[in-house]
């Protein structure tokens, strides 16, 4: 039988998902732009152009340093780590999402999360510097993660895999968090519980312009595989067999994966605290918007997730005359959207 | 093309399931497996997709091994049509057929134009054009089933392992997809497939290989494996074999359970 030539259907998709990409684009660009302007401190339009011309041209820009400080020390760091942040939860909640088959799991099981947690709190009790919080941080998320990979590796030999992984992720963030606690317990009251305390709720209020490259260069170093494996996550969304059977070396990608995932997240935690529901929420209403093909799924998370994440910071330090801990706003937001979703019942999309 | 299937011993761990099993499917054949559940059929895909090492014998296809064969390599030689199922996420049909271009693409890269324009000619080709933009998981099963040998399809394999391409369907859709497992065939896919009807065997086989307890394996044409007392032996029930014509005139078997 030969083959009839048909209409190519397929082009039309790549034009629509194009269009959604670039609209989620220019909603990134607006929503940064729109950031720099929110705050206790205003800019005005004039002196907003002065700053970016005088930075751009290498030239001074004749404004009072409290405006140059603001914008470049405080605000713009700011405002870029929140998008880098949001980002960086979006897609490995996505990715986690794909490799573990299950819409529920998050950036918090395999204990990445309370392992990271553990770790940054750990360098704050003995005053390490920034950069020990970030190292400690990342070397707790990685041992909590492969431990929860060591039990599952044990006892899921036959059966199922991925329950296996999800309770041992369980087990794994209960023991961490219990380990978060007992720092709390024997902190000084007075001046390291206080800043584990606060540090935990998540909040980027102390961002450095420093920090940018530090949460950064992490992210960028996991977020490039993420994207180029994209497509091979797909098949991981089926049976291993079946992916395997489509010429899919499953334990490498999902390794991988796994790796870049845990990476993503102990580097936001390092910078920014626990900052739950992101990489919930983010993977599944980028879902609903573009569809599950990883293929346009995954820009689309770093494009939502980092828009909304700057949505809800710009909200915490704005909202009220004291700052909200940015944790606690993700979650106050997150949940009902959570519920929102399991009561819709909206079968194939949960 | 020729799948050579030579003195095979399958099994988990230390257990032999089955052994000396010895067949061979060539470009346009249609070899069926019938077998009571639980005898080692599917030990038997699972060896020869390579997720089990063989304990004995081996599998050579064009007379070369396949066991030290890659994944991607194996792929787009040996396509697998498992049974039906429903994957966590809404992929719509067109992704979910896409899927089989993996194969030929690298690690890194996404499917091209290219690779849609061949999903979207191997559905028109088997009647599912219109599934496109549906929601796999929404779709029936007959459909579903149908999707399945289409991704199966455009891995563009010389040989197509199917998993029971007939279960959990309705009669009409049975037909359908036994119609279009001879269409393929027509087309110098070798395929080779589990069922658990014996008609099917007489339908559309070239050759039948029986898989009994305790370690039996008959292999030949439906007329010489598929007989009263072989369904006896293996199913424990008893059968009677009748004959019907079908309108070309050519003498069809069809397999009847006795009941008391």
């Amino acid at each position: 039988m030969t083959i009839r030539n048909s209409p190519v259907r397929g082009e039309g998709v790549f034009a629509s998902d194009l269009l959604k990409i670039g609209l989620m684009f220019v909603l990134a660009i607006s929503a940064i732009v729109m950031s720099l302007f929110i705050g206790r401190y205003s800019i005005s339009l004039t002196q907003f152009w002065h700053l970016l011309a005088a930075k751009l041209l290498g030239l001074s820009s004749n404004l009072p340093e409290n405006v140059e400080m603001v914008f470049f020390r405080v605000r713009l760091p700011r405002v870029i780590v929140a998008f880098l942040a949001g980002s960086g939860l979006a897609v490995a909640g996505a990715s986690y999402q794909g490799v573990f088959r299950n819409p529920m799991v998050s950036p918090d099981i395999l204990g990445a999360t309370a392992g990271a947690g553990l770790g940054a709190a750990l360098a704050l009790l003995f005053s390490f510097s920034s950069l020990g919080v970030q190292i400690a941080s990342f070397v707790m998320g990685i041992i909590a993660v492969s431990i929860t990979y060591l039990i599952c590796l044990r006892v899921g030999k036959r059966g199922n895999v991925i329950l296996t992984l999800v309770l041992a992720g369980m087990v794994v963030s209960a023991l961490f968090q219990a380990g978060i606690s007992l720092i709390k317990f024997t902190a000084d009251p007075y001046t390291k519980l206080p800043e584990i305390t606060f540090w935990l709720m998540g909040s980027l209020a102390s961002v450095k312009a420093g920090d940018i490259a530090k949460l950064g260069i992490p992210l960028a170093c996991a977020c490039l595989p993420l994207f180029l494996l994209r497509w091979q996550v797909n098949l991981l969304a089926f049976s291993d067999e079946e992916a395997s059977a489509m010429g899919v070396n499953t334990k490498r990608i999902r390794f991988l994966v796994i790796v870049c995932s845990t990476l993503i997240t102990s580097g936001v935690v390092s910078i920014g605290g626990i900052i739950g529901w992101v990489g919930l929420v983010m993977p599944h209403l980028t879902r609903m918007i573009v569809g599950p093909d990883y293929k346009v799924l995954m820009p689309a998370s770093i494009l939502l997730g980092g828009t909304y994440l700057l949505l809800v910071d710009d909200l915490a330090r704005s909202m009220t005359a004291m700052e909200i801990p940015l944790g606690i706003l993700t979650a106050v937001i997150g949940a009902p959207f959570f519920i929102y979703l399991l009561c819709g019942g909206r079968s194939g999309w949960l | 093309m020729s799948l050579v299937v030579k003195n095979l011993a399958c099994g988990y761990g230390d257990r032999v399931v089955i052994s000396n099993i010895n067949l061979v499917v060539e470009a346009g054949e249609i070899v069926c497996i019938l077998g009571p559940n639980g005898v080692g059929k599917t030990t038997f895909f699972k060896t020869i997709q390579g997720f089990l090492s063989p304990k004995d014998g081996e599998v050579l296809l064009d007379g070369e091994a396949i066991r030290a064969w890659d994944k991607k390599r194996l792929a787009r030689a040996l396509a697998y049509v498992p049974q039906t199922h429903s994957p966590p996420f809404p992929y719509k049909v067109r992704d979910v057929v896409v899927m089989g271009r993996t194969a030929h693409l690298n690690m890194f890269s996404v499917p091209g134009k290219e690779d849609y324009r061949l999903g979207e000619e191997i559905m028109e080709k088997l009647g599912i054009a219109h599934l496109v933009n549906k929601i796999y998981s929404q779709i029936s099963g007959g459909e579903r089933q149908m999707v399945l040998i289409a991704r199966a399809l455009v891995q563009q394999p010389k040989l197509l392992m199917m998993d029971e391409p007939t279960s959990n369907l309705d009669f009409g859709n049975q037909v359908k997809v036994l119609q279009q497992i001879i269409n393929l065939s027509r087309e110098n896919i070798g395929i080779i497939m589990t069922t658990h009807f014996p008609d099917h065997a007489f339908l559309c086989s070239t050759k039948v290989a029986l898989f009994e307890r305790d370690n039996r394996f008959t292999y030949g044409t439906a007329e010489e494996v598929v007989t009263e007392e072989s369904l006896k032996a293996a199913y424990s029930v008893n059968v009677k074999m009748t004959e019907v014509e079908n309108r070309h005139g050519v003498k069809l078997k069809i397999c009847t359970p006795m009941l008391d």
